[in-house]
């Protein structure tokens, strides 16, 4: 079972919950499983159904680029991360 | 100097080019001014821009009136916001810890309803020639309210402060969203508060209540500027069918295409931008700042445009990093064990949100092993120039602050610094305040090798004439970044290749990826020949910063060299007519692995490429994960002056993990730079503002940054452990090391003369007023 | 002042002339009328040195001369310093000593430093660093282009 953890400024949303342990391929599924059991949640973490773009997740110490579409093993752990300095991620050529 | 740690577990490759110094490839051209520059170009029919900005700190604009300009002579164009796209505040991420919304952006380039900064750019003005488009400038008649501005990020938090973004929403509680605005129906008091973020690990109240002696500071400092020695410049022209080529510098070609593209309202494929060399960046040119006014201008004039800025203007148009207000509160128990901290940040963000509070938070405690801990950070507008990445963003500031604290606590608990820091210090499997736990990381053998070197050793002499010597410690960390990045490698039939990647290069980054290149195909780092290409002709690649090129470029550039790899065995294999699995290449030889056993050298196989099915070239496009976080440690000596509160560092040595140094000297050079801007920082360097937000000191004479003469040599230590995530190991090394020198050197002063400064930078009136205060004469 | 004024000098050993006004400096021209962007502008007001060139074997920084003065002087600019088929020490050092990083600066410190070791032998660092404080570099911290200077010094007793 994949162990996520909830953001410090989340925790409101979970009435105090850090961290629980789930079964999930992806972060995706991740996601659901947040909002099913907290809602609200996936209204801070998704914009047109992709992860915001000021929140990166992290899957075992790597931060991850891929977001929903990134895989979670039997044991990872998962965070979800503010986006910084440091990252090169973009900025992607925005929609038409 | 290199130190290959020897622990199990940690490889000790034997490569024949990582680890070499080759002269770099471009280096030629620059010791003879033949390398190009934003400001070396010049066009057939070319036009001169120039940027008009505001006389005021906080004003709304009412009227802007070009007529008279546009009658003068030899003026062809005139620009203002109203050229611009409308933007929605659709949010970028830039990397590099900026953040902002595209209409947030775009006001930034040209002010549309309200000018926030002494500086911030109103119009725009193309013209013959550059004395004439200032001459034009000062014909443009702009008409301003001008409003209270408030400057102290303090002062901005409260209520009742002059608002810079009436409609500015304050996210408190909706996830890390930096500053956008709040719905029409939202009626709710403005604030200048543009973010807020907490990060909380077990129970720092309870932690806090257990230990056994506290510290509690506040810290402050203030703006201070990237200080490249080119100033912003950029050159633009319109095809017929409507597509523009941009020339400029910048730290990534990729990311001023988009943002100009969607400033200016179109494709991004509409815009070619071909990199320059790049004169200095530090974070401090991932932002456009000139690069859409040269595009509007130069459809508007229907001519080639090039705008520069003068260095003025780089101070007052475009983003120092942020001023601050710090409190550290550590607590630790008598035999020296950390176990609990909290620290608050409020940083200046300037005239729009993106501060990089959210970094410094979650560096300030990150070289130690801390269960319980708490962060929380503000960032706040203030009518101020909006800041821009500075080198670690947001990390150098808040490890100042932390560092100093440590020292104190180690005086305190009667132990020596560096003791405390490997007591306390943070490995592999320590979890980061934002939750994600260490990988493979070398702090505890970088203070290892610090122990036992001389600088740590020898003991310092106190007394020198009438002035007092001292030494201070510090550490610091920085994540390190990885993105996409792409690589085209072509075979020459004289058995050389050209490397062509998308990384701009600050300080020998195409010569670290020749050299990536160079070793998968045994080749002579001289025999690949790198070079930097446009957003045409190479993949996307991100930005250049974040300490990240090493790592992805390298990465890129190492997968392209390994697909000729693949190509070169299949080709030899094709000629011997044997099965592919028959072959293997090894040190720039294919070699048959039975049988007759035939060989092609590189040169011999490129030869025959051409007819024996066509020319082979590699590619990569990589965005990998791996990325190796890094730690320093500083020691500085200083000698204070107490008649004149001079301080001059004597001695310097800056110990880095770097996982792998694929060209040692470049390396050295970015730890060397580094710490120069930390000295600079430390001693000297500041926005200085008056009263109505002018800021005083936008030249290199007052804006004070080190020389030749204000330095020592800087002994750079290389320590290797290296980054398991990376196919050479490597870890980026351009930013962790301008994070120590703020708090060795305040350390360092405090040896020296007994008092603890706290605010930045520790210049001689601020030192003269300590050692008064200290020793009770009152003066001053 | 937009009359251009026609001004004779010698550049690098060659003859040149020029049109310029009056208030264009030296930089201006050298780089924006003889396409001779080598030199560069740090600051335009004489505080990074970055437009360094030696006239009439004197360094000084080209954005505080005016294109007029130089009439009848000779200049030399980064552009001269290399012979035709060879560095000069001090640019071959530079490179060995990887003293440079992102490059700006370098073309003022080339001809500073061929100036200094033009007129004296036997510096030592401190004579080096006190020389070249009118050189502004941001991404070195000066260390390597010291021990370029040395080293240069070295190769040319040799």
């Amino acid at each position: 079972m994949a162990r996520v953890f909830i953001p410090t400024m989340l925790q409101f949303l979970t009435s105090g919950v850090k961290d629980l342990r789930i079964d999930v391929r992806n972060i995706e599924e991740v996601v659901r499983i947040l909002e099913k059991q907290f809602p609200g949640m996936s209204d801070r973490l998704l914009v047109d159904g992709q992860l915001v773009s000021t929140v990166v997740v992290s899957v075992d110490g790597q931060v991850s680029h891929l977001g929903l579409l990134q895989r979670v093993k039997e044991e990872s752990e998962v965070h979800f991360v503010p986006n910084m300095g440091g990252g090169c991620k973009g900025p992607y050529p925005l929609p038409e | 100097m290199i130190r290959k740690l020897d622990d199990k577990g940690i490889s000790k490759a034997n490569y024949k080019v990582i680890g070499t110094r080759p002269i770099r490839h471009d280096g030629l051209d620059k010791v003879t001014g033949q390398a190009k520059y934003s400001a070396d170009i010049n066009l057939p029919g070319m036009l001169y821009g120039k940027v008009l900005r505001s006389p005021h700190a906080h004003a709304r604009i009412r009227n802007i009136d070009a007529g008279k300009a546009l009658a003068l002579k030899g003026v062809s164009a005139v620009i203002t916001s109203a050229d611009f796209s409308i933007q929605s505040d659709k949010v970028i991420d830039l990397g590099e810890g900026a953040m902002v919304n595209t209409g947030f952006l775009s006001q930034n380039v040209m002010a549309k309803e309200k000018v926030l900064y002494k500086g911030h750019a109103v119009a725009a003005v193309a013209a013959e020639s550059m004395h004439l488009a200032e001459e034009a400038l000062a014909l443009i008649d702009v008409d301003y309210d001008v409003l209270s501005p408030v400057f102290d990020v303090r002062e901005a938090m409260k209520p009742g402060a002059p608002l810079l973004h009436e409609r500015l929403y304050h996210s408190s509680t909706p996830f890390i969203r930096p500053g956008g605005l709040k719905d029409d129906s939202d009626n709710s008091p403005g604030s200048n508060i543009a973010s807020h973020f907490v990060f909380e690990l077990g129970n720092p109240k309870n932690a806090f209540a257990e230990a056994d002696i506290i510290v509690e500071r506040e810290f402050q400092t203030k703006p201070v500027h990237q200080g490249y020695i080119e100033p912003h410049a950029a050159t633009a022209i319109w095809n017929r069918d409507g597509k523009a080529t941009l020339w400029c510098s910048s730290q990534g070609q990729f990311t001023m295409r988009d943002q100009s593209a969607v400033l200016l309202g179109i494709a991004t494929s509409n815009i070619r931008v071909i990199p320059l060399e790049i004169g200095g960046g530090f974070g401090g040119k991932t932002l456009v700042y000139l690069e859409p006014i040269a595009l509007l201008l130069a459809k508007k004039a229907g001519r080639p445009v090039k705008v520069t800025m003068s260095r003025k203007e780089v101070f007052e148009g475009t983003g120092p990093t942020s001023g601050s207000f710090m409190r550290v509160k550590l607590g630790a128990n008598n035999d020296g064990k950390l176990v609990a901290a909290e620290g608050v940040l409020a940083y200046e963000a300037g005239a729009f949100p993106g501060s990089p509070v959210n970094p410094g938070v979650q560096c300030m405690f990150a070289s130690y092993d801390l269960k319980d801990v708490r962060v929380e950070g503000y960032d706040v507008v203030v009518n101020k120039q909006k800041v821009a990445a500075y080198r670690a963003p947001g990390s150098p500031g808040s490890c100042f602050a932390v560092e100093t604290v440590i020292d104190e606590l180690a005086e305190k608990l009667n132990i020596d610094p560096l003791e405390l820091r490997e007591k306390n210090g943070a490995k592999e499997g320590t979890r980061r305040v934002s939750g994600p736990v260490f990988g493979k990381i070398g702090y505890l053998e970088t203070i290892k090798i610090a122990k036992s070197h001389p600088h740590y050793i020898e003991p310092i002499k106190r007394n020198a004439g009438s002035k007092v010597r001292g030494r201070g410690i510090a550490s610091g960390f920085w994540f390190n970044g990885s993105g996409p990045a792409c690589a085209i490698a072509n075979v020459h039939s004289d058995g050389t290749v050209s490397l062509i990647e998308g990384s701009p290069d600050i300080g020998g980054s195409r010569a670290m990826a020749a050299m990536c290149v160079a070793e998968v195909l045994g080749l002579a780092a001289e025999d690949v020949h790198p070079s930097v290409g446009d957003t045409d002709s190479i993949g996307y690649t991100s930005n250049t910063g974040g300490s990240s090129v090493a790592f992805k470029t390298g990465w890129a550039s190492y997968e392209a060299a390994q697909d000729i790899k693949r190509q070169l065995i299949e080709r030899a294999a094709r000629i011997w007519d044997v099965d592919p699995g028959q072959v293997e290449m090894d040190n720039g030889t294919l070699n048959e692995k039975s049988g007759t056993r035939r060989q092609f050298t590189f040169k011999n196989l490129a030869a025959v490429l051409l007819s024996t099915g066509g020319p082979i070239v590699g590619k990569a496009a990589v965005d990998p994960a791996g990325v190796g976080g890094a730690f320093a440690l500083h020691i500085a000596d200083v000698e204070v002056d107490p008649e004149t509160g001079k301080v001059d560092v004597i001695r310097y040595t800056a110990f880095q993990d770097v996982g792998t140094a694929v060209h040692p000297s470049y390396v050295e050079g970015q730890i060397q730079g580094g710490v120069a801007q930390g000295i600079g920082w430390a001693l000297n360097e500041e926005y200085v503002f008056s009263e109505d937000g002018t800021m005083l000191n936008s030249s290199f004479l007052d804006y004070r940054m080190p020389t030749s003469l204000d330095l020592p040599m800087i002994e750079a230590v290389i320590v290797e452990v290296p980054n398991p995530g990376h196919p050479f190991g490597v870890r980026g090394v351009g930013e962790v090391p301008i994070v120590p020198p703020m708090a060795a050197i305040a350390n360092a002063v405090y040896d020296a003369i007994g008092v603890r400064i706290r605010r930045l930078p520790i210049n001689p009136p601020t030192v003269l007023e300590a050692i008064w205060a200290k020793d009770g004469s009152g003066r001053g | 002042m937009n009359e251009k004024i026609h001004v004779k000098t010698k550049i690098n050993d060659d003859y040149v002339e020029f049109l310029c006004e009056a208030r264009q400096s030296l930089l201006e021209v050298l780089r924006d009328v003889l396409d001779m962007t080598g030199t560069k502008e740090g600051c335009n007001d004489g505080n990074c040195g970055a437009c360094t060139v030696i006239l009439d074997g004197r360094i000084v920084d080209s954005c505080l001369v005016l294109a007029v003065e130089v009439s009848g002087k000779e200049i030399i600019t980064i552009e001269g310093v290399a012979n035709v088929d060879k560095l000069h020490p001090i640019q071959q050092a530079f490179l060995e000593q990887a003293a440079l990083q992102c490059g700006i600066c370098t073309p003022g410190f080339i001809v500073a430093s061929k100036a200094l070791l033009d007129r004296e032998s036997n510096v030592d660092e401190g004579r080096i660093r006190h020389w070249l404080a009118g050189n502004l570099c941001r991404c070195t911290g000066y260390d390597k282009i010291v021990r370029a200077v040395m080293a240069a010094q070295e190769n040319t007793k040799i």
